[in-house]
């Protein structure tokens, strides 16, 4: 049997699939499986909370009133400064650290070669912003990364096993 | 080519334990088990180097390495290599005897051929994973140098087993990949007598999840694995090349990033793969 990554006994898993978010607190450890998606987590060292997105594009034409829509960058990144707020804190006391944005459609159209590259840049602008330090990130290549998120720890733990052109085999991610 | 039931017969013969390594690998293994002697003598220990060629060649070769040696003072006497080496990293070279010459245990050409590049990803992998421990995750440098010497012995037994299996190098080896290759590395690597903690740190390699940042030995293997610019042949088989697209890999660490680190060590990872490539 091949270890995994360590967790307690405890832990609830919450999986996100694309355009998903989750924030909180506690032994909750947050998974997915990216593709040319991008996911950002944050963490706060001191408090132990955080959260993760799973987006697929940057931005739209957002409709009015319309509540804020995980699958585009601009307003999962809203949803991030809403929880953030709403634990009494700031965002530059957070760490962040960003995967993805891999090229699903080698030797494919261009427009769609360029999602993922387009997702990274998005991600890193929005995390500048907001003055939120950029501890770690794995982006670009080509294939599909499965990445688990420990709230309690912050540790972020990355497998990043299928190179071009590898099937799927237990996707749920974009 | 039934390529399921060829590693499932690979695997089994190595979990019955019966690996036999090539017969002038023994002083390698001697010199092993002499390092592991809580009075192991250095002038013992010259004498049984001495009597082992290549290994005597390695031992000064590193010895003058830049990694060993950032001063450029020379050393031709093998004594004195000891003692600037040290017994952790004589443990790795003498490891690294014993999987070089598991390369040359295939019969077939271009399963050789598979080794001898298989062989020079390892020796990347090593000199890269030394750089990575001690400039990254604070690991051992030693530990983390034999272990990046021995983190393909997996693959190097199958290579050696393959000219049983006709076609089995040529077909997909997408199954290799995770518990195949666990399960013959860990036959493998329990025949070297190789310590626990080198193979927790493989058991981390083969569950392929690296922690961001990387902190543990086994991060440091993976993270040398993944920057290693020579890949290994066997992911190639197994459809997991990722030559074409690069990655995009950025960790602080504290107040350097991986790439500025990696940049600044290029040279001593080059002097030290070089060396063990040789």
């Amino acid at each position: 049997m091949i270890a995994k990554p360590h967790a307690p006994d405890n832990v609830k898993t919450v999986v996100l699939g694309a355009g998903d978010f989750h924030f909180g607190s506690g032994h909750t450890r947050i998974s997915t499986l990216l593709g040319s998606c991008v996911s950002i987590t944050l963490w706060h060292p001191r408090k132990h909370i955080g959260g993760m997105c799973h987006y697929m594009m940057t931005e739209r034409n957002r409709p009015p009133d319309a509540a804020p829509d995980g699958r585009y960058a601009s307003e999962a990144f809203e949803l991030f400064l809403q929880h953030v707020e709403k634990a009494g804190t700031r965002p530059s006391e957070y760490q962040a650290k960003l995967f993805g944005g891999a090229n699903m459609f080698s030797g494919g159209k261009s427009g769609a070669m360029e999602i993922g590259s387009r997702n990274i840049e998005y991600g890193r602008k929005l995390l500048n912003s907001r003055n939120i330090a950029l501890m770690a990130e794995h982006v670009a290549g080509s294939g599909r990364r499965k990445l688990h998120f420990d709230i309690w720890s912050g540790d972020v733990w990355l497998s990043f096993p299928e190179g071009e052109g590898a099937e799927i085999r237990n996707g749920y991610g974009g | 080519m039934d390529v399921r039931s060829a590693l499932a017969a690979i695997e089994a013969d190595a979990a019955r334990g019966d690996i036999v390594f090539p017969t002038h690998t023994e002083i390698a293994l001697r010199v092993q088990r002499l390092l592991d002697d809580p009075d192991c003598a250095i002038d013992a220990l010259g004498k049984l180097i001495a009597a082992e060629p290549i290994l005597a060649t390695r031992v000064l070769s590193i010895a003058n390495s830049i990694a060993y040696n950032p001063g450029g003072r020379s050393i031709t006497e093998l004594k004195s290599a000891i003692s600037r080496l040290g017994f952790a990293t004589l443990r790795a070279l003498a490891a690294s005897i014993i999987v070089r010459q598991m390369k040359e245990m295939s019969k077939a050409e271009e399963h050789r051929a598979l080794a001898a590049k298989l062989w020079e990803h390892t020796a990347h992998v090593a000199a890269l994973a030394r750089v990575i421990a001690k400039r990254v995750t604070h690991q051992n440098p030693d530990a983390a140098f034999f272990a990046g010497i021995v983190h393909e012995v997996g693959s190097f037994y199958l290579i050696s087993r393959a000219s049983a299996f006709p076609g089995l190098m040529t077909s997909d080896l997408e199954l290799w990949h995770g518990e195949g290759e666990a399960s013959v590395g860990r036959a493998v690597l329990k025949a070297l007598e190789v310590p626990a903690h080198i193979l927790d740190a493989m058991e981390t390699l083969w569950s392929g999840f690296l922690a961001m940042p990387p902190t543990s030995l086994g991060d440091t293997l993976l993270l040398a694995d993944e920057l290693s610019p020579i890949e290994s042949p066997i992911d190639a088989l197994a459809g997991m090349s990722r030559k074409e697209m690069e990655v995009e890999l950025e960790v602080l660490i504290d107040d350097e990033t991986l790439s500025s680190i990696l940049a600044e060590s290029a040279e001593e990872v080059a002097s030290l793969s070089a060396a063990l490539k040789g």
